[in-house]
């Protein structure tokens, strides 16, 4: 009889544990109201849009060639013309990689100038004609690791693209290619070449230009232009042949209706 | 019974066990501070016979045609009891209704020659009780109520004009107001059961011409009390009070429904085919909100020059019945109050203005806070916090307050862009380009310089030295700086003589004899910029020399220094 009412019991508490167990499940997997509300009040809310303006831009990195690249293939000449400096100054970056940026967006701008681009700020020059005179001249700043692309670019180019790339590796010292500079100097057509070719004969100290030289103090290309201080006309090959020729020891005279001219040798 | 001492303390370790597991109370999620708390409110609306009961011809009409109407129908409640299916599940009044009166097809609004409104706000706020459930804690009813009849026949005439309206507390010993949830139901749902009432105290007239005149009664009420008088074949009847007390009229509503429809609306014909709506909202607190403008939102004046700042401000509370007791609050404006539209800024929609033109200084822009509170809710409702916007001026309009120059230079040269040189910046607006120095051409402008349209020039701008991109605020900042370099050097080199020009014999002007080169650089001061005294663009790159230093000087402007403060649209904070 004992042993029967323990078996009872035993039974009667494993089925009671059975159903606490399975209450204490139930319990467990009902929310609370405050849930059950959030839940619900979730499900009939449209979602607010989030804030999109931030008041504080985040600072500008210092551009990769990534970024120099994506500026000078832009659009946006100021970028533009912005990335070809750094490109030039940049020595952090590989000459050859910085070259082959370069001599793409001269053979670029070559075959659809920016003749659309303002002018720079006080500059007598088309924004065009600027861009590509500040290509040549950083491609000039590239050093003996950039000479390689730039004279395979040169090799490669022809027409306005070409003179420019000789130019530039006239800045790079390579005097192989000074007698076509010199003939740049007076057979350009176009103004930039002209007046650049002849400044970098001067860096160079080319005596052999001075015929050349000579013959640019004569160059009919002058252009009204203003800047913060005034109009004025200027003659910016005669100016550049002017100050090669000085470089190079020949004294020049300036005069009132702008002409220049070589004075005699004592 | 004795039972062994082991099957004793095995009972008493179950009891143990099973004790703490037997089921609590279904509490929200409490506050430290007190028992959990909803807020609500409900709209009742009647429209139809029953509405509004004062009257000889009302009570007569739905007395004598509505009453056997409804009773009729009430009988259908039987065997709807027995047929539940046909309703569903949580059905609600309306579709209790509409079972009910489709077994009496008659409509009482079409036939009875009476007209009546009924309407109650309620605002009331429940609590949570020990058993779960959230009951009437404290509220308010507001209610309306109008009636009339007019009827004429056969020398009968009958009207009956009633209307009233009041306001009172709920009273939780009184009036009913509770709220359940069935937590195990899938989906989870609500009962929300309302059982109020209050007194109706109404006023107006009703009057019984009977046998073309002949007889005639008369009923008055005011405020509750109706006195009935008239006269009989010429013999008057005495006035006499024949209610005491006003009625009471009461508001029941029930619904059942998932968690979903804490705010619902439904609408039925009662047993009378009066329309009914009930539209309630059931929150667990009540707030406002500023909708619009929206955080830190852009705004920016309008360009006409008596145009000043104008906001569109859009607001909405929870619940949604006391949108109507929010008042706006936009602080002054440069020193200007606002006007509103309507004055009182009350309202979920309300324009405020200021008027033109645009404010004197630069720091009147920028962030700007604005509050809605509420004003007879402000016991139980919170109101937003303030909302900030932020305040831009057009940056090509001129509506500042000197209006002959754009507010770009107005405001910037306000600011540190001027660089301390306010009154001898003028702004040129035929000068295409960025600016200028005239001190070359005409000493008596030797100490002023000259701000173009610069936006129209180029914006951004490289600097055709360094490459340094400039816009915007930058930009005026560096031609600033670039114009009044020029200004520094112009004195620096040329002294109180000035540039002496030199006429020759053909009548061309020449440079001065200091200045060989004609590029406005003193021959002598050339080798400290590494410039050549031969030529007039060193560089080679475009530009005279005498622009050199100046893009050396505008290249140390710091960009982005002034980002803070520029509040043009589009600029620098705009986002565009």
């Amino acid at each position: 009889m004992k042993k029967g009412l323990l078996i009872l019991v035993i039974v009667a508490a494993v089925l009671l544990l059975a159903a606490g167990g399975y209450w204490l499940w139930q319990r467990a997997r009902r929310p609370d109201l405050a849930t059950a509300l959030a839940e619900a009040r979730r499900a009939a809310q449209t979602p607010t849009p989030e804030a999109s303006l931030s008041a504080t831009p985040a600072p500008t990195p210092t551009p990769g060639l990534t970024l120099l690249e994506r500026q000078l293939t832009g659009d946006a000449l100021p970028l533009q013309y912005s990335a070809a400096v750094a490109l030039g100054e940049r020595d952090d970056l590989a000459a050859d990689e910085r070259a082959r940026l370069l001599c793409a967006a001269l053979q670029a701008e070559v075959d659809e100038p920016s003749t659309d681009a303002p002018r720079l700020r006080d500059a007598y020059l088309e924004a065009h004609e600027m861009y590509r005179l500040r290509l040549t001249r950083s491609l000039g700043q590239l050093g003996p690791d950039g000479l390689p692309a730039v004279q395979a670019a040169a090799d490669e180019a022809d027409g306005l693209a070409r003179e420019h790339l000789l130019v530039a590796l006239a800045y790079l010292g390579q005097n192989e290619v000074l007698p076509e500079v010199r003939a740049l100097v007076t057979d350009s057509d176009d103004p930039a070449v002209r007046m650049d070719a002849a400044r970098a004969l001067g860096l160079l100290g080319d005596r052999d230009a001075i015929a050349a030289l000579t013959a640019a103090l004569d160059d009919g290309h002058c252009v009204p232009a203003s800047d913060s201080l005034g109009e004025y006309t200027i003659c910016p090959v005669r100016d550049q042949a002017a100050g090669a020729l000085d470089a190079l020891g020949l004294a020049v005279t300036r005069h009132a209706d702008g002409a220049i001219t070589l004075e005699a040798t004592p | 019974m004795h039972h062994p001492p082991n099957v004793a303390l095995l009972l008493a370790a179950l009891l143990l066990i099973a004790l703490p597991a037997s089921p609590p109370p279904a509490l929200a999620d409490t506050a430290s501070d007190g028992p959990a708390t909803f807020e609500g409110t409900l709209r009742y609306v009647e429209n139809g016979p029953g509405a509004g009961t004062d009257g000889i011809a009302t009570s007569l009409f739905v007395g004598g045609v509505g009453a056997p109407v409804a009773a009729g129908r009430l009988q259908s409640v039987f065997s709807l009891l027995s047929n539940t299916g046909a309703l569903g599940d949580n059905p609600t009044m309306a579709s209790v209704s509409e079972l009910m009166n489709s077994s009496v097809p008659v409509d009482l609004a079409g036939l009875l020659p009476v007209s009546a409104h009924y309407e109650a706000r309620l605002a009331f706020t429940l609590e949570q009780g020990q058993d779960g459930a959230f009951a009437l804690r404290s509220g308010e009813i507001d209610w309306r109520v109008s009636n009339s009849a007019e009827f004429s026949a056969d020398g009968h005439a009958l009207t009956d004009r009633f209307s009233g309206s009041g306001g009172e507390p709920l009273d939780p010993a009184q009036d009913a107001i509770t709220l359940t949830f069935d937590l195990d139901a899938d989906p989870a749902t609500y009962t929300l059961t309302v059982d109020v009432s209050h007194e109706l105290r109404t006023s107006g007239e009703s009057t019984w011409s009977a046998a073309g005149g002949a007889m005639v009664m008369h009923l008055e009420a005011n405020d509750g009390v109706h006195i009935m008088d008239g006269q009989a074949m010429g013999q008057p009847i005495p006035p006499e009070v024949v209610k005491s007390a006003p009625d009471q009229r009461g508001v029941y509503y029930t619904h059942t429904g998932p968690l979903s429809e804490l705010r619902y609306t439904e609408t039925w014909r009662n047993l009378l085919d009066a329309q009914v709506l009930a539209d309630y909202e059931i929150v667990d607190a009540c707030r406002g909100y500023i909708d619009a403008p929206a955080a830190d939102d852009k705004v920016t004046l309008p360009a006409c020059y008596h145009c000043n700042l104008e906001l569109d401000l859009q607001g909405s509370t929870v619940p949604e019945v006391w949108v109507d007791d929010v008042t706006w609050k936009v602080p002054e404006f440069d020193g200007k109050s606002p006007h509103y539209d309507p004055e009182d800024a009350q309202g979920d929609s309300v324009k405020a203005w200021f008027d033109g033109p645009g404010p004197q200084k630069n720091d009147a822009f920028g962030p700007l806070e604005i509050e809605l509170a509420f004003d007879e809710a402000a016991s139980r409702c919170e109101p937003p916090d303030p909302q900030r916007v932020r305040v831009f001026f057009g940056r090509d309009s001129y509506n500042n307050p000197d209006g002959s120059v754009p507010n770009w230079f107005y405001y910037w040269m306000d600011t540190a862009a001027a660089q301390g040189h306010r009154g001898k910046v003028i702004y040129d607006s035929a000068c295409a380009d960025y600016g200028y120095y005239n001190g070359f051409a005409d000493a008596s402008q030797a100490d002023v310089i000259y701000v173009g349209r610069i936006f129209g020039a180029g914006n951004p701008s490289a600097n055709p030295v360094t490459g340094k991109v400039t816009e915007g605020i930058d930009l005026f900042a560096s031609t600033v700086l670039h114009e009044w370099t020029h200004l520094e050097t112009y004195h620096s080199w040329w002294g109180a003589a000035g540039y002496q020009m030199q006429q020759d014999a053909a009548g061309n002007w020449g440079p001065d004899p200091l200045d060989r080169d004609f590029d406005l650089v003193p021959d002598r001061r050339e080798a400290a910029y590494q410039l050549s005294p031969r030529t007039q663009d060193t560089l080679g790159l475009g530009f005279r020399d005498c622009e050199y230093p100046a893009y050396l000087q505008e290249h140390t402007w710091p960009n982005g220094s002034l980002d803070e403060i520029d509040w043009a649209d589009p600029g620098k904070q705009s986002g565009s």
